[in-house]
């Protein structure tokens, strides 16, 4: 029976967590469509030369349309069993048109790279294995992946990190599977967005980096590249929505044809703005003054008020004892309605007094690449201060609108902080100032609001926690701003 | 949270976030003959209707059933968005066709093309009262191989380097994911998104997955100190301490 492909396995080192991948490749002489091909993961015990299948099943392809001339490879990987001498797979192909499955074809790790031994169904037309077929994603369609053999991007710089508009050096590695010609090697590069959000893309620029326009098959090439990222967009990290730059090399056909990607090869690159620009992200400079007199003053009086309904009602309960009846239970449900509230009543009045022993303060916001914030402060009262604290939060919001009414759901993209000792004596209508810094990865988005359609709005939020800690009162002096962050070049 | 790029797990992105109609169609394990119905939906007149609550694979279908012709529209009907402009075409894919206003729905079924639909709602006795040939395709239930293999599939999908592993969803995931979720790929999909978020791990994907539903299933008043409510969360510790 003559199969209209061949098909071959290959294995890589079993992991260290011990499960063996590798994959399975089909070269295609006529065009047919693979109804199913089915792997069957097992192994060969030590003492034992029938295999042993283990596991479940893999469908490695579904219905899938198999031109001539073209290469597929299909990825597995299975958790091999600790105590198999010898794991394999059997590989069982279903066509379209034929009755029966194709011959199942046994393939053993050891053994790897050659021709299938004899299973259930003998192969009279077994196939001889490529010695090396490009690896391919059943998914990264392209056609260009099969005129290589091997193909590599390496540059100069250990950090993948860019500014933009600068140079990236580097060079390209590619063996051809067979003599090309009529074509340059080249690069590409596009920035896409992936996530939850529909996806976007810029432009292809795809750019020759040699002259040359024939190669032999077989033959290492090592083309050295130099080019330069337009300004913009920057790479950015959200929950629901990543934006980042790839490059990878292509084939530039010289007649003017679409150039053809090498995939395997794609690699990702982070582009912010250049250092002064504030590489990614600057805080917009504000100024917050707090005077908590009146606010401070409510609250102690607010709880003062609770406390005392609360310890009223506890001898008024115990008195209650002696008339029997309703009212017994009525002062006692109140009081035990009211025990957490007064518990909170302290944290009220704690709060109150440490606001008002603070007095005046100003926190001023700004910063390049970094949080920072200048506190000022003078007390109305002396205040012996043990420690601050800032902690950043990025936030991402996002609104779905449904009929009339909507959800919200909050996720936090970034959470870090810094806290500093400040073990000092201000007195009373002194002037303190401090200063407490928390950098910021560059792929964090800035603030913004956006809309997808209509019904979904996604709001990228940064906070700022500021604690101010003093000796005296268990409670500290807390504050919770909104920062502008915006990006330092240009945004898509 | 993730703040870099997937390339600790041997992917290109999150395989559990939005894919172009194209890549959906990819990815789409369809458990239809779908050559017996491109065949049928050649002759026209012929409505095939998927139906099933959400996240059933009603569009996954819709996109597969679409790759045998190419060029055909596909028009989803968004929540909330105008009723887009419905083209001419000899064949129709139309996606949330409940979306559509009942007159519109009427005009556009009597064109007397093929349409292949995904709906919420049975529009069979509208395909009647058009003269259309029609079948009505009902997306339910999903066995756990079948899930393991639609969702590892994705994954795949995302690949970086074929030589080096990626995470895998086991059969026992697949399960709890099914317990959780019952059939809901949609929910099940929201899920594996924020554990590839968390996930630094190739192997540690079934152990994350646990916690994260096991976390799903707290009681509310863990959830409470857990979650989202730092205020509430502060004061109740107060107490308590």
């Amino acid at each position: 029976m003559t199969l209209p492909y061949d098909l071959n396995v290959r294995f890589d080192e079993v992991s260290e967590a011990g499960s063996l991948s590798g994959s399975v490749l089909v070269i295609v002489r006529n065009s047919c469509t693979c109804r199913k091909l089915l792997l069957h993961p097992g192994s060969k015990q030590r003492d034992n030369e029938v295999f042993c299948r283990h596991g479940h099943t893999q469908t490695l392809a579904d219905w899938d349309e198999w031109r001539p001339g073209e290469t597929y490879s299909y990825p597995f990987t299975f958790k091999v069993d600790g105590t198999s001498a010898n794991p394999g797979v059997e590989t069982e192909v279903h066509r379209i048109g034929e009755w029966d499955a194709d011959p199942v074809q046994l393939w053993m790790a050891e053994s790897a790279q050659r021709t299938p031994e004899e299973s259930h169904l003998t192969n009279e037309d077994s196939p001889s294995g490529p010695a090396a077929v490009p690896q391919r994603s059943t998914t990264s369609t392209t056609e260009a992946s099969s005129l290589v053999e091997n193909v590599s991007l390496e540059f100069d710089r250990n950090n993948m990190e860019f500014a933009f508009g600068e140079e990236i050096t580097g060079s390209v590695t590619f063996v051809p599977a067979q003599a090309l010609a009529d074509c340059r090697v080249g690069l590409d590069y596009q920035w896409r967005t992936h996530g939850k959000t529909p996806r976007r893309s810029g432009e292809h620029h795809p750019v020759s980096i040699s002259m040359q326009s024939s190669w032999k098959a077989r033959k290492r090439y090592r083309l050295p590249f130099c080019f330069s990222i337009p300004s913009g967009p920057r790479t950015s990290h959200g929950h629901s929505e990543k934006l980042d730059w790839y490059v990878w090399p292509v084939l530039i056909p010289l007649d003017g044809t679409t150039p053809r990607p090498l995939v395997q090869a794609e690699t990702e690159i982070e582009l912010y703005p250049a250092q002064q620009e504030g590489k990614g992200l600057v805080v917009k400079k504000q100024s917050v003054r707090h005077s908590h007199l009146f606010s401070s003053i409510f609250l102690i009086l607010v709880s003062m008020f609770l406390g005392g309904v609360f310890l009223i009602t506890i001898p008024l309960a115990f008195s209650a004892l002696d008339a029997k009846g309703f009212l017994v239970y009525f002062f006692f449900m109140l009081a035990f309605c009211l025990f957490p509230f007064y518990l909170s009543i302290q944290n009220l009045l704690e709060r109150g007094i440490a606001e008002l022993r603070l007095g005046k303060v100003r926190a001023d916001f700004d910063g390049v690449g970094e949080v920072k914030v200048v506190v000022l402060l003078r007390p109305r009262h002396n205040v012996y201060l043990k420690r601050m604290s800032l902690r950043i939060e990025v936030q991402e919001k996002t609104t779905v609108r449904e009929g009339t009414g909507s959800t919200t759901t909050t996720r936090q993209i970034f959470s870090s902080g810094k806290t500093k000792n400040v073990i000092k004596r201000v007195s009373a209508g002194k002037e303190w100032t401090e200063e407490i810094t928390v950098s910021i990865p560059p792929s964090l988005p800035p603030s913004q609001v956006r809309r997808q359609g209509r019904s979904v709005k996604v709001a990228i939020v940064w906070q700022a926690y500021l604690t101010i800690k003093q000796m005296e009162g268990r409670r500290s002096w807390h504050k919770e701003y909104t920062l502008k962050v915006k990006s330092g070049g240009s945004q898509v | 949270m993730r703040t870099s790029s997937y390339t600790d797990l041997n992917l290109r992105f999150n395989p559990f976030g939005r894919l172009t109609p194209e890549e959906e169609a990819t990815v789409a394990l369809p458990d239809l003959d779908q050559v017996v119905y491109a065949r049928r939906l050649r002759q026209p007149g012929t409505a095939i209707q998927f139906l099933g609550p959400s996240g059933r694979g009603k569009t996954t279908h819709l996109l597969a059933l679409r790759r045998h012709f190419p060029g055909a529209p596909y028009i989803h009907i968004a929540r909330g968005e105008a009723i887009p402009r419905i083209p001419a075409a000899r064949i129709l894919f139309l996606d949330e066709m409940q979306r559509v206003p009942r007159r519109q729905r009427t005009a556009l079924l009597a064109r007397g093309v093929s349409y292949v639909i995904g709906s919420h709602l049975d529009h069979s006795r509208e395909f009647a009262r058009a003269g259309l040939a029609y079948e009505v395709v009902t997306l339910g239930a999903v066995t756990a191989v079948r899930l393991q293999a639609i969702l590892n599939r994705r994954i795949v999908f995302a690949r970086r380097h074929p030589q080096r592993p990626v995470p895998v969803v086991t059969n026992t995931a697949a399960q709890m994911l099914l317990a959780c979720c019952g059939a809901d790929q949609w929910a099940m999909n929201g899920i594996l998104y924020d554990l590839f978020e968390e996930l630094t791990d190739v192997d540690e994907l079934e152990q994350l997955l646990a916690d994260l539903l096991a976390a799903y299933r707290m009681p509310w008043q863990r959830r409470l100190l857990n979650l989202e409510t730092p205020a509430l969360a502060g004061l109740i510790e107060f107490i308590v301490r």
